[in-house]
């Protein structure tokens, strides 16, 4: 049916069911199952080699993987299908995987045969030369092995890989070995190891220099939504070739942070063009503007609004920029283009203005403690005013001028300087929590049982931000489902009748909504009284935190919110009996609550600031007691009675 | 490097000259397409599919070998940000493809400019599928752009039948639909859900040619209880009549019904024999007092000694290599079963048919593109089972298979020769009664009248047992716990959990028995205050329901997945010295179909005895297609039992 482009290895795997392999099939598996009696999997090799070597003047990078799964459950249909990752940068040069199943009390093995080649689908990535050879595993039953190993020609020597460990797995037998040529210098960096201990070895042979970590190694942790990207927890070795030296010649590789910003340079230098030629453009852009940060807001919402952000990250083209002209032609780009397009107009007209390299929140390393590729991969563009730099990020479509994007929160830039010896690393700040504000209030009435009403929200920031980035499409349902969904009040049965946006489309202003709504049958009436909650935005509560859990959870970003609602009081009746007031709060989370009676009106205030972008384990007993105080303080009915 | 290679491949020796073509294949030179767009207001619209026009013309070479040509030909008005980015990649499937014979494509500024990418505009990948992809990434779109391409693939000729969809997440201003065939070649179409019937257009010499030609196309929207992709608008077409040789309609369900039998059941070699024969042993039916029984233990066996994997993998679909692999596709899990059940001596049909909610299959158009997907069904029990749904079992297949046609393929013997003969019947929905949901709830309130202890007894059968009986084999044993208790947060979230007991786990008892889970637990989420009275959510203790409360004008009839009740028993007593007024709050009725079909339902009535009050409330569902006309009272009956959810009783001092 379909053309399936296919590798196939004939040559290494002629045999197609090859012999008995030896083993004790029922012993291993018993020792295993005693080891780890609630696992389905482990991981009984795990062995990472990098060899470094000096061939022709360079240093070349030999990178060896090697696995072993032992099946102890039967629910392993996930690890069927697996893949082979590789690039332009990793070039696969050998490969192998295999299965074996027991008969009687031996393995018989199964080797692989059919692989597929695919690009490797990174998600944000349009377009790279990243790819996968995909497999499936066959005979993947309790008590039988799953094998893989590939070796890796690495091209550019400032790519090693890292060791690592995943805290959700246990590993009976870890083995990271570096071999290192006499005449190359390395530094080794060990991060989020904590208590755990792996034994060292360093041996030296022939001209070559062993480094060996081993011993095995235990799960720590479960699998749990929101959580931090797995390079936050996970235990890993970083090595990198400082310098190597090669017929009396020393040359640098990434010995201190000076290298990595002058290898990064290296690329900029590629993507240089003539400023002079986006002036026209930059001037039609700021118009009659003469301050400095409104004609940076100005080229700013130019390029969010015209540039359109598709990645292409093919080889070097993932490190080089493409040119302003070419981004402005095409009108899209990927990060390193958009920011590149960005700078280019912004120093048209003589503003201070810098390229950025930066890690993105899903990357834990500082530049400061680790000088490698890999501690970025993003770039972002940067204005320096008044001595200090405004972070912009051209990729983020809906982010007002002068907030970085919510992904690059609290990171370390790496600032570049008009040459290749010159950079600053700055510290992009978290955005404050207010600085995200929703406010919203409200008025309304009864109509029998029913709340009918109008309000008004604002939406500062991230946002302002969110709501727009979720109104793809620009109907009536949209507006009205989504509208719905941040000022839901009361009960599911909330019904915005009209909705109309202000602000839209100037990204400097915050978002209002106004918005007219109906809530059916909502107060309880029984004879003489009624009752009604007032905490209308109750809906939003968060639920409590499993203090099993331990890992930490991530939000995208702080924010604050203001909630008013005022009632007026249907004719004839009185205020029999208002809650009391409300203020809570421990050293990252406040909230406060009042209610109050101006003549026939009752209002209800609220706020509420969230000052956090994680929340740890040991945070949750107070987060959860937070939240119960606020579950009984809304379970809190107001009571009216006629006069 | 990435870029030599592509072109070195695709660009393409426009070998389209040689070929006889009837029409021109390229862009106009007209590119005021505002013109095109009457009707609509291109300052309020943000997307506008201005022309999808598309033509599969089948042409023989010199050699006399059949090919398609497909040719497919855009304008798209993008109008915000959004919209630029869903149209500027653009993919081409390249599924069957020989040659990218053409390709341009252009973007028309709001102020007339004409920006023309060629070649430039072309990438190369694969898709997740494994299928080779080419896509276009438009460059220099701003808001108010048209974006036209066109693109011409030659590719192996698809005769046995194809479904060309026309209606998507923008309008549509207008649809050309062409398909052109040489003299002899005659095609049969079907247009569904609305799209125009394909007429004859004798415009062309020595060509047959059906045409479609339809103006505004609307979007379609995401609706609850519906069936989007099912309801678009469509063309299927196959080869009718091939006046050089062969019958008329070629593709009938006559010959595939025997080919599907022997695929499935016939040619069984030596060592699939001995496969059989071995699983059939392990399987273990030798005492299963009956039929049934024997068909439970061998689809039990099968299901959960091997792994499922839907690939497309020849090995995964013979015997011999399953057994080797431990693994099969759809196509094996086909013919294991058969086999399995022809080797115990099992009267069995082959249904073949395609889900409802992508094409329903259509009881009077014989076409192979509804063969998509296997059921067996057993004449003796009546009853169906799915061999590829691993947490199935026998009495309960996909809903999406059922309230849908099928070709029923039964064994028909000519001496020593047995081969398949088929038929189109239904497969009808299950009854009401077989999806059940039900819940006896008992619950008093504590000393401190701020919490309630509460004993739950929840019962499910069906399609809701399906959802969790048979994922106790397939859980980690250290993620069992939480999966228990996530089932009973299905009743409530906000609760502390005592204590667990659940009966007749595991897909074995599947439509025998339902999974019951008997739980203890204490909340305060059901009580709120003011001042001394004391406010019980009652209405929250039937579990949350769905909603339809925000209206939009609908546009699709309902559809439901499959028929189902919800029983409710309450029981709950009045603490001493306390008395509740609003009782009568708690009967409700919403029986708006009753006297005719009665497809749907709730009512809620109470006792009171004594302090004790006992609520039973009953909710069903027993149609799966509702007309649009009924859709305000089934929405009636959605939303009435979402209004019960909002019953507070007032408790007071006496």
């Amino acid at each position: 049916m379909t053309h399936i482009q296919r590798i196939l290895l004939t040559g290494l795997f002629s045999i197609l069911f090859a012999g008995y392999a030896f083993g004790q099939a029922l012993e291993d598996y018993t020792k295993y199952k005693l080891l780890y009696p609630k696992e389905e999997v482990v991981c009984t090799v795990f062995e990472n080699e990098i060899n470094l070597k000096l061939k022709d003047n360079q240093a070349t990078v030999q990178y060896k993987t090697n696995e072993e799964f032992f099946f102890l459950g039967d629910n392993n249909s996930s690890m069927s299908n697996r893949s082979i990752h590789f690039s332009s940068f990793y070039k696969l040069i050998d490969y192998a995987a295999y299965s074996t199943y027991v008969v009687g009390n031996k393995y018989k093995k199964i080797p692989v045969t059919d692989f597929q080649v695919n690009d490797f689908d990174n998600k944000n990535i349009f377009f790279d030369d990243s790819k996968e050879l995909k497999f499936m595993f066959p005979q993947i039953n309790r008590g039988n092995k799953t094998f893989i190993t590939n070796t890796y020609e690495i091209t550019d020597a400032h790519f090693l890989p890292k060791f690592s460990l995943s805290p959700y797995i246990n590993y009976v037998n870890v083995k990271f070995t570096l071999n290192v040529a006499d005449g190359i210098e390395i530094a080794i960096d060990t991060l989020f190891f904590g208590g755990r201990k792996m034994e060292y070895q360093l041996t030296k042979k022939n001209g070559i220099t062993t480094h060996t970590w081993f011993g095995p190694s235990q799960k720590t942790l479960d699998y749990e939504d929101d959580a931090p990207e797995r390079n936050h927890v996970a235990p890993q070795i970083h090595v990198r070739i400082t310098s190597y030296k090669s017929n009396n010649q020393l040359t640098r590789v990434l010995g201190d942070l000076n290298d990595l910003y002058r290898w990064n340079c290296s690329f900029l230098q590629q993507s240089k063009e003539d400023i002079s030629q986006f002036k026209t453009l930059s001037d039609s852009i700021v118009g009659n503007e003469i301050d400095t940060l409104k004609k940076a807001a100005l080229i700013y919402a130019w390029v969010q609004n015209n540039i359109h952000y598709i990645a292409s990250e093919a080889g070097y083209e993932g490190h080089i920029p493409a040119l302003a002209t070419q981004v402005c032609k095409e009108r899209y780009g990927d990060c390193k283009g958009i920011s590149n397009i960005l700078y280019s107009l912004l120093k048209s007209q003589n503003l201070d203005a810098h390229l950025v390299w930066i890690g993105t929140r899903d990357l834990p390393y500082r530049y400061t403690q680790l000088p490698i590729p890999s501690v970025d991969n993003h770039m972002i563009t940067a204005l320096r005013y008044k001595g200090k730099f405004i972070f912009i990020d051209g990729t983020a479509s809906n982010v007002k001028f002068g907030m970085p994007s919510p992904f690059t929160q609290g990171k370390e830039a790496m600032v570049a300087m008009d040459d290749c010896d010159h950079y600053i690393i700055d510290t992009v700040e978290e955005v404050k929590s207010l600085d995200n504000l929703m406010y919203d209030s409200c008025y309304f009435r009864l109509q029998d049982k029913s709340i009918v009403g109008s309000g008004i929200a604002k939406l500062y920031g991230y946002r302002k931000m969110s709501f727009i980035d979720r109104l793809d499409e620009k109907n009536d349902r949209s507006l009205l489902n989504l509208s719905r969904s941040y000022l839901l009040k009361g009960s599911n049965r909330f019904i915005i009748d009209t909705v109309w946006l202000e602000n839209q489309e100037d990204k400097n202003l915050p978002l209002i909504i106004h918005y007219q709504f109906s809530l059916p049958e909502y107060a309880t009436k029984i004879e003489k009284d009624i009752y009604l909650n007032m905490n209308l935005d109750r809906t939003f509560i968060p639920g409590k935190i499993d203090t099993k859990r331990n890992v930490a959870i991530e939000y995208r970003y702080k924010d604050a919110g203001v909630n008013i609602a005022c009632f007026e009081l249907p004719k004839g009746y009185q205020a029999a009996y208002l809650p009391k007031s409300l203020k809570s709060e421990n050293n990252y989370m406040q909230i406060t609550c009042d209610y109050k009676q101006d003549k026939n009106l009752l209002i209800r205030k609220q706020t509420i600031n969230r000052d956090f972008l994680l929340i740890y384990p040991a945070m949750f007993i107070s987060y959860n007691s937070m939240i119960d105080t606020m579950q009984k303080y809304y379970a809190e009915q107001i009571t009216l009675n006629s006069k | 490097m990435r870029k030599t290679l592509l072109f070195s491949l695709l660009l393409l020796q426009f070998s389209w000259s040689s070929a006889q073509f009837s029409l021109p294949y390229k862009l106009g030179s007209n590119t005021d397409f505002a013109k095109l767009c009457s009707g609509y207001d291109l300052k309020s619209v943000e997307e506008l599919e201005v022309l999808d026009e598309r033509t599969v013309e089948y042409a023989y070479d010199k050699d006399n070998n059949l090919f398609e040509y497909f040719y497919i030909h855009e304008i798209r008005y993008v109008n915000s940000n959004d919209a630029i980015d869903r149209s500027n990649k653009i993919y081409i499937s390249l599924a069957r493809t020989i040659e990218l014979v053409g390709y341009d494509v252009r973007v028309v500024l709001a102020n007339g400019k004409v920006n023309s990418m060629g070649e430039d505009a072309l990438k190369e990948g694969t898709n997740e599928d494994n299928q080779k992809v080419n896509f276009f990434a438009v460059s220099g779109a701003e808001k108010g752009s048209f974006i036209e391409y066109y693109y011409l693939i030659k590719r192996n000729p698809s005769l046995s039948g194809t479904i060309q969809t026309f209606q998507a997440n923008a309008p549509k201003a207008r649809v050309l639909f062409k398909i052109i065939s040489p003299e002899n070649l005659f095609f049969s179409t079907k247009s569904l859900n609305g799209f125009p019937e394909m007429h004859e257009d004798t415009t062309l010499e020595e060509r047959n040619m059906l045409v479609a030609d339809t103006a505004m196309v609307p979007k379609m929207f995401d609706e609850s209880f519906a069936n989007e992709d099912g309801s678009k608008q469509k063309v299927i077409y196959q080869l009718y009549f091939n006046t050089a040789k062969g019958k008329k309609n070629p593709y009938n369900y006559g010959l595939v019904s025997q080919n599907i039998y022997d695929n499935l059941c016939n040619n069984v070699t030596k060592e699939e024999n001995k496969a059989i024969e071995k699983i059939l042993k392990s399987a273990n039916i030798k005492y299963a007092p009956d039929e049934e029984t024997k068909i439970r233990s061998i689809e039990g066996y099968v299901k959960k000694n091997f792994n499922f994997n839907d690939i497309n993998d020849s090995r995964l679909s013979n015997i011999e290599t399953i057994v080797q692999l431990g693994a099969m596709n759809e196509n094996g899990a086909a013919r294991m079963f058969c086999l399995l059940f022809d080797k115990a001596g099992i009267e069995k049909e082959i249904v073949v048919t395609s889900s409802r909610f992508k094409t329903p299959f259509p009881k009077d158009y014989e076409s192979y593109v509804f063969l998509n997907n296997f059921l067996i069904y057993f004449p003796s029990i009546n009853k169906y089972m799915s061999p590829f749904s691993q947490t199935f079992r026998l009495g309960l297949v996909p809903g999406e298979y059922t309230e849908n046609y099928g070709l029923y393929i039964r064994k028909v013997s000519l001496g020593d020769i047995n081969t398949g003969a088929g038929k189109v019947k239904f497969i009808a929905a299950y009854p009401a009664a077989t999806t059940q949901n039900n819940m006896t709830v008992k619950v008093n309130m504590n000393k401190d009248f701020d919490s309630l202890d509460i004993d739950l007894r929840q019962e499910f059968l069906g399609y809701n047992a399906q959802n969790f009986q048979p994922y106790f084999e397939y859980i980690d044993k250290d993620k069992l716990r939480e999966y228990e208790e996530n089932i009973v947060r299905q009743f409530q979230k906000e609760i502390s959990i005592k204590s667990i007991k659940i009966e007749n786990k595991g897909s074995d008892n599947l439509m025998l028995f339902p999974l019951i889970v008997n739980s203890k637990s204490s909340s305060q989420h059901f009580i709120e205050k003011a001042g001394p009275k004391i406010l019980l959510k009652f209405g929250e203790l039937i579990g949350p329901q769905s909603e339809l409360y925000q209206a939009s004008a609908r546009i699709l009839p309902v559809e439901n997945a499959y028929n189902r009740t919800y029983h409710r028993e309450i029981t709950f007593t009045i603490p001493e010295g306390y008395q509740v007024k609003n009782l009568a709050e708690l009967n409700m009725k919403v029986q708006p179909f009753l006297g005719k079909n009665d497809a749907a339902g709730f009512t809620s009535t109470y006792t009171q005895e004594g302090n004790t009050i006992k609520l039973l409330c009953d909710e069903y569902y027993n149609v799966i297609h509702l007309p649009l006309e009924t859709y305000e009272s089934y929405r009636s009956v959605i939303n009435a039992a979402a209004n019960f959810n909002k019953i507070v009783l007032v408790l007071e001092k006496q």
